[in-house]
């Protein structure tokens, strides 16, 4: 699965550390998500829409 | 602090501890065990005192498995998926030699075949996700 989060972090000027910190997660569960290597569980991904006031088809799309 | 980087550490401390506390309980009930009468209560139960630190060990994953975040914990459990898989073959392959006649190992050893197996599962999911 494809996401924007990098794109949607760095408009806002957050670190990784910052993201991590809003969601309540590890810096590494960050990392993870932007390179596509773990797509996140519908709950993570309805906090995440809701952080960036989106929806979740807004960030995240199918290969 | 991150609620994520309180519960990792606190993991960290725990199951070290765990394994500490294992290895020290190892070393001392097998000798205190040995002085006592054969086949006599207190023989068994300081034999058995290292399950201690294996059910302290058992409590640190279960607890950072619920207080973990979902990635850290999937991580965590694809460690434990191949240190089962990895304990299972070889527990079964050892059985399977001494059912044939080869030498006669002690279960004890099925802690630290694990351990190594868990390790390498650690290693294992965290280069995966890296």
């Amino acid at each position: 699965m494809k996401n924007k989060l990098k794109e949607l972090r760095s408009e806002r000027r957050w670190t990784q550390a910052d993201l991590a910190r809003e969601l309540d997660v590890s810096r590494q569960t960050v990392n993870a998500l932007e390179s596509g290597r773990y797509d996140p569980s519908l709950p993570l991904a309805f906090t995440i829409a809701k952080l960036f006031e989106l929806r979740i088809e807004d960030i995240f799309t199918p290969d | 602090m991150t609620t994520q980087v309180r519960s990792g550490r606190r993991y960290l401390i725990r199951f070290l501890t765990a394994a500490a506390l294992y290895t020290v309980l190892l070393f001392i009930s097998i000798p205190l065990a040995q002085r006592q009468p054969e086949g006599s209560i207190a023989r068994y139960a300081i034999a058995s005192l290292p399950v201690i630190g294996v059910v302290m060990g058992v409590w640190a994953l279960w607890k950072f498995v619920g207080e973990a975040d979902e990635f850290q914990a999937r991580k965590l459990l694809d460690a434990l998926a191949t240190s089962l898989a990895g304990t299972l073959v070889v527990a079964f392959v050892v059985g399977m030699i001494q059912f044939a006649g080869g030498p006669a190992l002690s279960w004890v050893w099925i802690i630290a075949v694990w351990g190594v197996f868990f390790a390498l599962g650690t290693v294992w999911a965290n280069w995966k996700y890296r």
